[in-house]
């Protein structure tokens, strides 16, 4: 168990009557890039969701770093609607909020760009070491945290260097080509210090020149900050360049996992899913 | 971001500012104050609003919570003030509705008198009306703040109708005074410097008010551009992906709520020292509109847009627009029509109207003074 950086155990998310994610179990182990697939509406980003803390299981547990931190069952009204199996064997209720859980080593970036728009790109990137400082208001209103604020601002140059942004450093984040967006995000889900990154879509939108460019950069930034990688995407060039295993949700149910060449040989996921695919 | 760059920009505003401070001290010793109380009432009441207007801008402006509290917190922060300094012996003529003041010592008297015991008491007390407003800021935080946007601002509003109402209870007489006003208080002009026979030899009343007031500006300014200041603008543009960033959104907002507060506090402590006295109706909601008014002439996320339109505002409402309140009559016998008790108001709507219509983003946008100096061309605007 524990050398599964994310363990995801049965995990059911239930929308009033909707099931959209359909006990859910998968495993990502360190140092892997492994990437979660389905056609739209399958319940990717309700899986994502679920596990950063934004929205609190119906039932099940997520275990990251081989320790729990969520659980669920089904309470109050959900009691008695609830669809999903393994109903019972969860009586605690963990559920962090989302910035407990990225302290915890977890950092994601968004389907939809979210960058602080007023904010530079050295400073979007700055903001998400904020997590990481150790000084109250007090110390740092009063500069007195000026070795750690020197020392933030340093790793934040190399980090933009690291990832080709450094000579934009000082231009608004909205105002960066849509590639190089996505690639802040990354960045700055970086600055968070995480152990497991969680990328959602991050080839949403992108001429297969920057796709190509992104996979290269997703590799390469696994190696350098020794990461794990959790991804969600469409682009099947991308998913089957890159990830070691895939896992392939449809209406909220794993319907396939395995390698990538396992994946476009499965006789459910070609029905499902690469049927319809740009690539097919 | 350069570090020479910022560092020299450092200087200049530190010197800009004293010496601001020094004029204010030369101009008040030069002009002769009561041929000029509307100049120098402007600048004591511009200063004032400029801190209150800073703090909201605090909240509303770098945190996006938009909260309508302030005349409330400016309240407790004026009440703690005056209820604090003033003089043992004056208490039974202030209180005299109630027979006496259930508080009898005095912090100036506490700290030995005289014009040591003033600063430090003075000081002591203002301190202390920013902790009460910033406590009972933490208090209303734990279920204000979850609400978002326009119901916090309701919310925020009915607090400070009912921190009013709760000053004027009756029951509460000894402490508060109920209606009435407070008064006694040691004010700016406790500060000129008097020689023995009794006649003022150096004025520092402005200079107080200016000193006080840009301390805690200063202050605030320190903290947006800390890595909490960060942080709340971060949460103002994209509070889903502050929190995904790993800031926690309610020990922020609510820090910021606190912090926010505990300026106003200082900030209506200093209102009832400009104002001579503390009475509870002065504080209604339209205060907080003219403070929020000062906030959006001023450009909402800007510091120095907030200090400057305080005192255009001020200036404005006090003093240049006064000719348009009183009848005149010019040489011939012509009446100049219009004018008339009432009318400054009308003008003075006119030209808020206008300023709000084509400075859509107020005087400074999210700009402050030494960026606009700065000879580097700005980058273009993001389209929101």
């Amino acid at each position: 168990m524990s050398s599964h950086v994310l363990n995801v155990e049965n995990v059911t998310m239930q929308f009033g009557g909707v099931v959209a994610v359909d006990n859910l179990n998968l495993e990502v182990h360190e140092g892997e890039i492994v990437a979660l697939i389905g056609p739209n509406g399958a319940g990717k980003t309700t899986a994502f969701n679920v596990i950063t803390g934004v929205y609190q299981p119906t039932n099940g547990a997520v275990s990251f770093l081989g320790q729990r931190i969520i659980e669920n069952h089904p309470q109050g009204k959900m009691k008695a609607s609830y669809k999903g199996e393994h109903a019972g064997e969860y009586s605690q209720v963990l559920a962090p909020t989302p910035d407990k859980i990225t302290r915890m080593g977890m950092a994601r970036t968004f389907q939809n760009i979210r960058l602080w728009k007023s904010q530079t790109v050295f400073d979007n990137v700055l903001i998400a070491k904020h997590c990481r400082s150790t000084s109250n208001v007090f110390s740092a209103a009063f500069r007195l945290n000026k070795k750690e604020e020197a020392q933030q601002r340093e790793t934040v140059l190399e980090l933009l260097e690291t990832v080709g942004l450094a000579d934009v450093k000082d231009e608004l984040a909205t105002s960066l080509p849509y590639g190089k967006q996505r690639r802040l995000e990354i960045a700055r889900a970086l600055a968070a210090e995480p152990k497991l990154l969680l990328l959602d879509e991050p080839a949403a939108g992108m001429n297969p020149q920057e796709t190509e460019e992104l996979t290269a950069f997703i590799s390469e930034i696994r190696d350098r900050f020794h990461l794990t990688v959790f991804l969600i995407e469409h682009h099947m060039n991308l998913v089957m360049n890159i990830s070691e295993r895939i896992y392939v949700l449809d209406f909220g149910k794993l319907i396939a996992q395995g390698s990538p060449a396992d994946i476009q040989n499965d006789k459910r996921v070609i029905e499902a899913y690469l049927g319809v695919s740009e690539d097919a | 971001m350069n570090g020479q760059t910022s560092k020299k920009r450092i200087w200049y505003t530190a010197l800009a500012i004293a010496a601001l401070l020094a004029l204010t001290i030369v101009l008040e010793n030069v002009l002769d104050p009561n041929r000029n109380i509307m100049v120098f009432t402007s600048l004591k009441k511009g200063a004032v609003y400029a801190l209150v207007a800073v703090s909201m801008n605090l909240l509303n402006g770098f945190t996006g919570l938009f909260s309508l509290g302030q005349a409330g917190f400016m309240l407790l922060g004026a009440y703690t003030y005056a209820i604090l300094t003033i003089p043992a012996a004056s208490r039974d003529a202030v209180y005299y509705i109630y027979n006496g003041s259930a508080i009898n010592f005095s912090l100036p008297e506490l700290f030995g008198g005289g014009a040591v015991g003033l600063v430090l008491g003075v000081l002591a007390a203002l301190v202390l009306a920013g902790c009460v407003a910033a406590i009972v800021a933490w208090l209303i935080g734990l279920p204000v703040l979850r609400l978002k946007s326009d119901y916090l601002a309701i919310a925020t509003l009915g607090f400070g109708e009912i921190i009013r109402a709760v000053f004027q209870w009756d029951t509460l007489g000894p402490v508060t005074n109920g209606a009435n006003a407070l008064k006694n208080f040691p004010t700016f002009t406790n500060f000129n410097i008097q020689n023995a026979n009794g006649e003022t030899v150096l004025r520092l009343s402005t200079f107080v008010a200016f000193l006080l007031s840009g301390i805690c500006i200063a202050i605030v300014v320190l903290l947006i551009n800390s890595t909490y200041g960060r942080a709340f603008k971060a949460i103002r543009d994209d509070e889903v992906a502050a929190e995904a960033m790993g800031i926690n959104l309610s020990k922020h907002k609510r820090l910021s709520f606190v912090i926010s507060s505990f300026f106003a506090g200082v900030g209506g402590g200093l209102f009832a020292m400009y104002a001579n006295q503390a009475q509870a109706r002065t504080f209604t909601t339209a205060m907080t509109y003219e403070i929020l008014l000062i906030v959006v002439i001023g450009g909402i996320g800007s510091v120095s847009g907030s200090c400057l339109a305080a005192f255009l505002y001020v200036a404005a409402s006090e003093w240049w627009l006064r000719f348009l309140d009183t009848e005149t009559v010019l040489g011939n016998g012509f009446q100049v029509p219009l004018l008339r008790n009432g009318f400054r108001m009308v003008v003075f709507s006119i030209v808020i109207m206008i300023v709000v219509l084509f400075f859509r983003r107020g005087i400074m946008g999210d700009k402050e003074l030494p960026d606009l100096l700065a000879r580097r061309p700005r980058r273009k605007e993001g389209t929101e």
